[in-house]
């Protein structure tokens, strides 16, 4: 008796398993499809940190985020590209961008990008890059 | 030899007033068109705001020269913030990420009008850095700066400007100017009732005013930053 429930638990737990990994596989071929569209470059801060009308912050897994650029996508191209200041934001147009390529550049976003988090090891610093879908 | 050799290839390194000693003069070594001289020299204080918190802090005010090669008799001064200070993480300490120059060197700079002025919306003027036609300049490294992610290298700087600094009008309410690391043009007796927005305009309407009747360089306006070191840069300061 003991050991058919034993049985039953195990099927349980491979189709738990299985269903983790179909879902992993049809989010990673939405990834593949799909071209982004908003990228956020933002710093971790502490829950007291006071953000500005413009230095505007997000949370994500209780962490609170600092926003410095937003860079939107229309279908895998930049359509605006902003930075964010204490007293205001300021908008890059395509043709700044296009003659000051260092702007861009030294922010290394890539054009397709999974979501993540992740340190940003060539800094060598707390920094983080945060990268939405 | 001229240490400004790099910024105009056209001529040879041992010029003299481009050979021009009859109409041209050189009192200090600056090319042809307005050069704003930020000096090292305090002139006073004003508020401005801890950036990452609502507390604001006496920040020190230095004084700018403005002098044009192109006509000797043109000279103005007015005063600047050029520390930004900042507590992100809410320790009670705010810290330093003030823009100063690379090194002797690397500390002439081209500036560039927004057109916009800046912050949006509250009309004043405003310059942008640029070096070599690039926004991103040569800055002394500053840890901190990179640390909370206002550089993503330690020793360049980006979007460094020279706008509207201290109490300011901006939506028909008073705000008090933080800082990444740009220059807030401030007026002396700066205050919630003494707003720097027409000081502001006035300078820089001024500069580039001075800066469109140059022959050679209409428009142009060059700065140069006195680089501040040792203790003339403070790190860190409670408030």
């Amino acid at each position: 008796m003991e050991y058919k429930k034993e049985q039953e638990m195990n099927i349980r737990i491979i189709k738990i398993i299985r269903m983790y990994l179909v879902l992993w596989h049809v989010a990673s071929c939405q990834n593949k499809a799909n071209f982004i569209t908003q990228i956020l470059i933002a710093t971790p801060v502490g829950t007291n940190f006071v953000s500005s009308d413009e230095n505007c912050d997000m949370i994500i897994n209780g962490q609170k985020y600092w926003i410095h650029y937003k860079i939107s996508y229309e279908n895998g191209k930049i359509d605006s590209f902003k930075r964010y200041l204490p007293e205001g934001s300021i908008d890059y147009t395509n043709e700044e961008l296009l003659s000051d390529t260092a702007i861009y550049l030294s922010l290394n976003v890539p054009f397709i990008q999974k979501w993540e988090i992740s340190p940003n090891l060539n800094l060598k610093t707390k920094t983080k890059t945060v990268k939405l879908i | 030899m001229d240490t400004l050799a790099h910024v105009q290839p056209d001529k040879t390194p041992y010029h003299f007033v481009r050979n021009n000693p009859q109409n041209r003069i050189d009192p200090d070594g600056a090319l042809d068109s307005p050069i704003i001289t930020i000096t090292k020299q305090k002139a006073g204080t004003a508020y401005q705001l801890v950036l990452g918190q609502s507390n604001v802090i006496k920040a020190e005010l230095y004084k700018a020269v403005v002098t044009d090669t192109e006509d000797a008799n043109f000279r103005m001064e007015f005063t600047v913030t050029r520390d930004a200070w900042e507590d992100v993480d809410g320790d009670g300490v705010a810290r330093n990420t003030g823009f100063e120059p690379k090194d002797g060197k690397k500390n002439h700079y081209t500036a560039k009008e927004m057109p916009n002025g800046y912050p949006n919306g509250n009309g004043t003027e405003a310059l942008k850095l640029t070096q070599y036609g690039s926004e991103e300049v040569h800055a002394a490294p500053n840890q901190t700066a990179a640390d909370i992610g206002s550089r993503d290298k330690l020793s360049t700087a980006k979007g460094i400007m020279q706008h509207v600094g201290g109490n300011y009008e901006k939506g028909g309410k008073n705000s008090t100017a933080a800082s990444l690391g740009c220059f807030g043009v401030c007026n002396p007796n700066n205050s919630a009732t003494n707003q720097s927005n027409n000081y502001t305009n006035t300078v820089m309407n001024k500069i580039q005013n001075q800066a469109a009747k140059s022959t050679k360089n209409p428009g142009k306006i060059e700065v140069g930053i006195q680089k501040r070191t040792g203790n003339e840069y403070p790190d860190n300061k409670n408030y």
